[in-house]
């Protein structure tokens, strides 16, 4: 008795297509259809994709405000960094850059149009010559647009914003070096190339704090303030202690709003520190938690553990309940305040662990939330606290999250 | 919440200056320099300076004894004034390749307090002009 | 791709239960897993090292455990389950003489080490038994206090992948 219509070479094309579907059912689950689809005697043809339309996808420039890329330093297998861009209003995956071994984070250039990423790469993957770049990739296209060769010393350690910045002029790109001597390598993003080298001695990362300054920060707690000229010439100041540094240390994981970095230590205390090309002043000391809130064990933890909207002044944190030692666990709660009276506004509970938090720049701004051990990006509703859409399926251990 | 204070920052400052862990100097060396310098000093030629050839040549001079505790390891150590002077003083009578004269000035707390609120910020400078100052001395 | 999900969920969950009941992959990942975290104090920041009593820990002896007394604030793969020791680097690989250096209490004999977290470097991460844990760790202001840098990067040798991280007495605190 004959049931199956198709012929039996088809059938057995049906067949060994379906156990394979077993292993990758997305996919197969189309070639099946196709497949049906072809063969089948009552549907038109197809109109063919070969000879026809653009074989690229391209994405328009400047961003929307509501896109993510998710950093991703691959853990398991370091010499495959990458980034992974999400369209947040849809959760749609828009595209990839690979960027090599340790990778940090990429930065956006202030026209939108060209990302740059500074990346490390071997000559025989985890061996052999060791070659640090800078890679231009368009912003449209996510196309390699070229490179500047710096020195083959960026710092390999858990990816913090402060490892790569641009000046607020964009003209100069900062990378923290660490081999163990510590210094900061200047780039020319006009000229696009390797200017210099600025010893940071004890003194770690880069901030900005003007169109051609930034600091970093000493392991004493002062600030090393560092100007550059038009050549990218460095002029250095240090100041006295300023930051916290013994017991209840600030953590390399500030955010800024305007001429005001502010630092989160690991009990908890928020410490602004202002600073311009030439001081920096600490600002009025908070807490996150109230005393009450504190005994019961939360504190602040995390990778990206804090985030701004500079335009509402509102200060995101992820907190978590933990003692002495637990200062990089991910936290299931965000804690938001208003930074100009340091009230807490709202808790958000979230769906998942985080670690990173990010808020998109604009009027109605989306938090986004990701764990390094999970590939699920979740995004909420920064308001509100509202759950929007969570994306699987994004990066192996996502790190630090850039918006736009 | 901000029931703390700039004040409350200036207090921590100061526990953690004196956060002098009671060790011996040669538990210190291992806690706060060794991780770089290794355990006998060496360091790793053009990225780490070897403490055993050029420390008590440093010790000798008031220049070079100024760079030395203001090297950002040193002035910038969890130790107290007293301790990183006694673990400077152990460095140099064990750590140092040269023999070690039975006079030698040892570094005091006080010289210690003195220059460590200065970290240098042109390491390799500072450490170029006085290789050169020993150099022409010799 | 369902099999791939389920591939890495249950990895991560074996490791997270063959490693540690504190953390899983990721360098800063402390996801509690049901278990108690257990508060290993005082040597937490290196402040203090009198301790008022070691904690009940049937694995703190096991250099495959996240638990083992030494790994008080390791951050990476244990080289114990990578084909070195807790001493050792795995064959082929190399040890970056550079470091970070910490204590940790021994609840065997009661006494405090100096431990240096030496990484082992020249190869692709290891990838078995990663733990993270912090006592005593600092930020990356303080280098020397910090298991957040990548410690291969003092190698000469094979700067800089890295492959898996040791814990090596140096000493004991006295």
């Amino acid at each position: 008795m004959r049931i199956n219509p198709l012929p039996p070479s088809q059938v057995n094309m049906h067949h060994a297509l379906r156990a394979r579907c077993r292993m990758l059912p997305m996919l197969c689950a189309a070639v099946v259809t196709l497949a049906t689809a072809l063969c089948g005697p009552a549907h038109a043809v197809l109109p063919a994709d070969v000879g026809h339309g653009p074989t690229m996808a391209t994405l328009p420039v400047p961003a929307s405000k509501h896109w993510v890329w998710v950093n991703d330093f691959v853990f398991p297998h370091m010499a495959d960094g990458m980034a992974h861009l999400i369209d947040g209003d849809t959760g749609r995956y828009l595209g990839t850059l690979s960027t090599g071994y340790s990778f940090a984070h990429i930065l956006l250039s202030r026209d939108g149009k060209i990302i740059y990423s500074p990346e490390t790469y071997f000559s025989r993957g985890t061996r052999g010559k060791r070659t640090d770049v800078v890679t231009l990739y368009d912003a449209g296209t996510l196309a390699v647009r070229g490179e500047i060769v710096v020195p083959p010393k960026r710092a390999s350690n858990m990816p913090v914003i402060g490892d790569a910045v641009l000046t607020d002029d964009g003209r100069f790109l900062l990378i923290y070096n660490f081999t163990p001597a510590q210094s900061i390598t200047v780039v020319d993003t006009k000229a696009r190339k390797f200017v210099r080298e600025i010893e940071t001695p004890g003194c770690a990362l880069a901030f900005p704090t003007g169109p051609r300054s930034f600091f970093s920060v000493c392991g004493d707690g002062s600030v090393l303030l560092v100007n550059l000229d038009d050549r990218g010439g460095a002029h250095k100041k240090r100041t006295q202690p300023l930051l916290p540094m013994g017991s209840d240390p600030v953590t390399e994981k500030p955010v800024r709003v305007g001429d005001t970095w502010y630092f989160v230590t690991f009990d908890g205390r928020i410490v602004p520190l202002e600073a311009g090309p030439d001081k920096a002043t600490l600002g009025p000391v908070w807490w996150l938690a109230s005393p009450a809130e504190r005994r019961a064990g939360w504190r602040p933890g995390g990778l990206q553990q804090l985030a701004v909207d500079a335009a509402r002044s509102r200060l995101y944190a992820i907190m978590h309940r933990g003692g002495l030692a637990t200062h990089k666990d991910p936290g299931k709660d965000v804690w938001v305040y208003d930074l100009s009276s340091g009230r807490r506004i709202r808790q958000i509970a979230l769906k998942n662990l985080a670690s990173s938090i990010q808020l998109s720049t604009d009027s109605r701004p989306l938090l986004y939330s990701i764990f390094l051990d999970s590939s699920e990006l979740d995004i909420y509703d920064a308001a509100s606290g509202k759950l929007l859409r969570s994306v699987a399926q994004v990066g192996t251990t996502p790190t630090l999250l850039v918006t736009p | 919440m901000r029931a703390a204070t700039a004040i409350a920052i200036i207090g921590l400052l100061t526990t953690a200056a004196n956060a002098a862990l009671a060790y011996s100097p040669r538990v210190d060396y291992q806690l706060n320099c060794m991780g770089c310098h290794l355990a006998d000093g060496s360091g790793q030629a053009g990225r780490i300076p070897s403490i055993r050839r050029t420390l008590l040549l440093f010790s000798g001079s008031p220049q070079g004894r100024n760079y030395v505790i203001r090297v950002p390891g040193v002035a910038q150590s969890p130790l107290s004034d007293a301790a990183t002077a006694a673990l400077l003083n152990w460095m140099v009578r064990n750590l140092s390749d040269a023999a070690v004269a039975p006079n030698f000035a040892d570094y005091t707390t006080a010289e210690v307090a003195a220059s460590r609120p200065h970290p240098l910020a042109h390491v390799s400078r500072a450490r170029a002009r006085l290789l050169r100052a020993a150099a022409a001395r010799r | 791709m369902k099999w791939l999900d389920a591939l890495t969920e249950n990895s991560a969950r074996a490791l997270a239960r063959r490693t540690t009941r504190r953390s899983v992959l990721g360098g800063l990942g402390s996801m509690l897993l049901g278990a108690a975290s257990v508060p290993l104090l005082p040597v937490a920041r290196g402040a203090d090292l009198k301790r008022a009593g070691a904690p009940p820990n049937a694995q703190a002896d096991d250099p495959s455990s996240c638990d083992y007394w030494r790994h008080c604030a390791i951050d990476g793969y244990l080289c114990s389950c990578c084909g070195g020791s807790q001493s050792m680097c795995p064959p082929g690989t190399d040890m970056s003489p550079v470091t970070w250096i910490g204590t940790c209490h021994n609840p065997g004999d009661g006494k405090d080490y100096v431990i240096s977290y030496n990484d082992c470097c020249g190869k692709s991460s290891c990838g078995r038994c990663f733990c993270n844990r912090n006592e005593g760790d600092s930020t990356l202001f303080q280098p020397g206090r910090s298991n957040d840098y990548n410690w291969c990067s003092g190698n000469a040798k094979a700067n800089i992948p890295y492959h898996c991280s040791t814990a090596r007495i140096v000493g004991a605190v006295g």
